[in-house]
């Protein structure tokens, strides 16, 4: 990344603008779905994705969690 | 005067004796700092907030120390913490006169910058300075499992007795370091347990301005700051330890300022500097014990960046290594100030200085495993996405999703000179290398409160980055906004996730009014009604057999005469008549049940058919807990009941009598 901060000046390509950005937003929606307050949860379902987001709640949420000794 | 002062109402009492006490830690903290000025002629000027931080935290960390000596020589009398609060709060209005004018500028100047500055940063501080305000709610919140069974408990037996002795029942958990238990018990002498609720909350945003100070040498700006102090504030493993009774955050803050003054070093390379490295690695070593193997590279690290210069020069090498050992020396010398009171603690209490290490009863506490071979591996191969989604058992929260959010824009950092003349790669280093140890060291064990101060350090490199591409992006700027919208919908959710969980404003306002008790407060813990039913039926110095972890709303002569580890090994190995024999012996006169944590022991004691020389009155029975009176009439046996001995031997005071 340094050589386009160097060599282009200060031109920021499109394309790593949008994958960083593209990232900063999917890290807070896992965030949402895993510990979003119940606002998060009645604008979701207002919009009708609530069912969506609960599955795939429920496929991360094993991923970070186990019981003491497990 | 001081019974009128201590009846005011709570709403005025307890900012109050926070504040007193407050400033009480400042006092020390200055006459600390001055001490070693005048000793050592070497003041450089740091800026006022800095200045405030350090001297309140070190203030801390002294006042603790004194506390605890004065405990251990059974003289800690209200009168006296009053008196020496009262003196070092004094003291701290006058040495602190010119630092308070100093400071006050510096906020106004902070509150120009930000009104100068676009609504999007104005919203992003607004939102982080409402966080840090909500901390006070939290003293409407229910004290934590743990705080109820030690943190808060071992306070109020000393406040109680006027003397540290170990807690009967975790006697052999006395011998961790008691920093923070020190601070609650002072503040339960002077009558104020929701100051003690709610003493972590100045300790973490000094901690938070040593933090964003460092952040400040890392080459950042206003922006970068407010961003550490949105990731701070925005962390649950942070705001989730707030009004609960544990005693995480001591630890952290004083890690903090103990990497403030090593990252100084390079920069301001005196002997005052050195000192203060010791002091609060070794007040943060005691304060958090899992601080020690992961505190030391990074410290060791940044004293090392101190001599850059001579370490590049292999001419220089002699002199570098005569240096660094005479300042280790100083450092040694800092380290064992602040480490001796407890080390004279564990070694009056349990004839070993360095307890927990050597002490048989609590291997346990440094071999522990949480988990087996299979989660832990899955833990280290999901770090760092495991402490931002995490939520395995014991983890307490966890941290700002903005840690990971911002990571990417480092690439846009520019990139240093050298890679170990950038202060922020060596201060990010010094975090990464803590943290790698700590993984090889303890994998299993997965909390980011244990290694807190540690852990924040990576917010730095995040914030720093987040601010480097916001003050350097042309249009359009979609990264700026991106940073903007995901700092603010980060601080909303977090903040309406513990609106009621962590935050309670509304229990808050009740309480302070008086309008509701401690148990109503504590609402979830059934153990407040079953112990405070005890403490209403029971006589002095009668003893509660526990088969809980509770015990904090125990009366004050009743928390010291609950059974020992010693009894408790007993009686749990015997089964039928000669366990109830035992408790005869012993002079039990309730039995508390906790179904929750203990679930075989009420089948075990067989209550509905005791034998017939012992007499059953149920006193409580709700939801998981059962307490009964037991009374003996003509046990099988010539051995009179034990009685049990209680310090002060008068009632005392009333106030601290749930």
């Amino acid at each position: 990344m340094h050589w386009l901060l160097e060599n282009k000046e200060k031109i920021l390509p499109i394309l790593a603008k949008i994958s960083i950005i593209f990232w900063m937003f999917v890290i807070i929606f896992v965030y949402l779905l895993l510990f979003g307050p119940p606002e998060f949860w009645s604008i979701s379902e207002r919009l009708g994705l609530s069912r969506l987001f609960q599955e795939l709640q429920g496929v991360l949420q094993p991923l970070f969690t186990a019981v003491y000794l497990s | 005067m001081i019974s009128k002062l201590l009846s005011l109402p709570l709403y005025i009492l307890t900012p109050t004796i926070l504040i007193g006490y407050c400033l009480a830690c400042i006092g020390t903290g200055l006459l600390s700092l001055a001490l070693l000025a005048r000793f050592l002629k070497q003041v450089e000027r740091i800026p006022p907030g800095t200045f405030l931080a350090t001297s309140f935290l070190l203030g801390e960390g002294f006042l603790a120390s004194l506390w605890l000596l004065l405990a251990l020589g059974g003289w800690f009398f209200p009168r006296t913490v009053a008196f020496f609060t009262f003196t070092f709060a004094l003291s701290g209005l006058f040495l602190g006169r010119s630092v308070f004018v100093s400071f006050t500028k510096q906020l106004v100047s902070i509150w120009k910058e930000l009104r100068s500055d676009s609504w999007g940063w104005q919203l992003i501080a607004g939102l982080t300075v409402l966080l840090c305000l909500m901390w006070f709610t939290s003293l409407g919140r229910p004290l934590t499992f743990d705080a109820t069974a030690f943190y808060m408990a071992l306070p109020k037996f000393i406040a109680y007795t006027h003397r540290l002795t170990p807690l009967p029942g975790y006697e052999a958990f006395t011998n961790i370091g008691l920093q923070a238990e020190m601070h609650y018990a002072a503040l339960m002498s002077l009558h104020s347990m929701e100051s003690a609720k709610l003493f972590s909350w100045p300790t973490i945003i000094s901690g938070g301005i040593m933090l964003a100070s460092m952040g400040r040498i890392a080459g950042m700006g206003r922006r970068g700051q407010w961003l550490t102090f949105s990731i701070l504030f925005s962390s649950t493993a942070v705001i989730w330890l707030s009004g609960d009774g544990k005693t995480d955050l001591f630890g952290a803050a004083l890690g903090l300022a103990a990497y403030y003054w090593a990252f100084q070093f390079r920069f301001n390379r005196t002997i005052y500097t050195l000192l203060l490295i010791g002091l609060f690695s070794g007040f943060a070593f005691v304060a958090k014990l899992s601080n020690i193997p992961v505190m030391v590279p990074g410290i060791v690290l940044l004293v090392l960046w101190g001599y850059l210069e001579e370490i590049k020069n292999k001419k220089q090498w002699i002199s570098f290594l005569r240096s660094f050992a005479k300042d280790s020396l100083v450092i040694l010398g800092g380290l064992i100030i602040a480490l001796a009171p407890h080390l004279i603690k564990n070694g009056l209490l349990f004839n070993n200085p360095i307890a927990p290490w050597g002490s048989n009863t609590m291997a346990g506490l440094i071999e522990q495993e949480w988990y087996g071979a299979e989660i832990t591996r899955r833990i280290i191969l999901t770090y760092p996405f495991a402490l931002i989604y995490g939520s395995y058992f014991s983890q307490y929260a966890n941290l700002s999703p903005l840690f990971l959010v911002f990571s990417p824009l480092a690439f846009y950092l520019p990139r240093p000179r050298s890679f170990f003349s950038s202060p922020l790669v060596v201060i990010t280093l010094a975090s990464l290398a803590g943290v790698i140890i700590w993984v090889i060291l303890k994998p299993s064990i997965f909390a980011p409160r244990y290694i807190l101060a540690t852990l924040l350090l990576l917010a730095l490199l995040t914030a720093r980055a987040a601010e480097h591409v916001t003050s350097t992006e042309q249009r359009p700027r979609y990264l700026t906004v991106g940073i903007i919208t995901t700092t603010v919908i980060t601080s909303i959710s977090v903040l309406l996730y513990c609106l009621n969980s962590i935050f309670f404003p509304v229990t808050t306002l009740r309480y302070l009014q008086g309008r509701i008790g401690e148990c109503e407060r504590d609402y979830v813990d059934i153990y407040c009604q079953a112990f405070m039913a005890i403490n209403e039926t029971a006589s002095q110095n009668e003893r509660v057999y526990l088969f809980s972890y509770q015990r904090y709303w125990l009366r004050g002569d009743l928390l010291q005469c609950v059974p020992s580890d010693t009894e408790k090994t007993k009686i749990a190995s015997l089964s039928g008549n000669d366990r109830w024999l035992e408790l005869y012996q012993h002079g039990f006169n309730y039995l508390f049940f906790d179904k929750y944590t203990h679930p075989s022991f009420l089948e075990e004691m067989n209550v509905m058919d005791p034998p017939e020389w012992a007499s059953l009155t149920p006193v409580f029975d709700q939801s998981t807990v059962v307490v009964y009176r037991v009374k003996f009439y003509d046990p099988p046996t010539d051995i009179n009941p034990a009685g049990c001995q209680t310090y002060p031997p008068q009632q005392y005071g009333g106030a601290l009598t749930p």
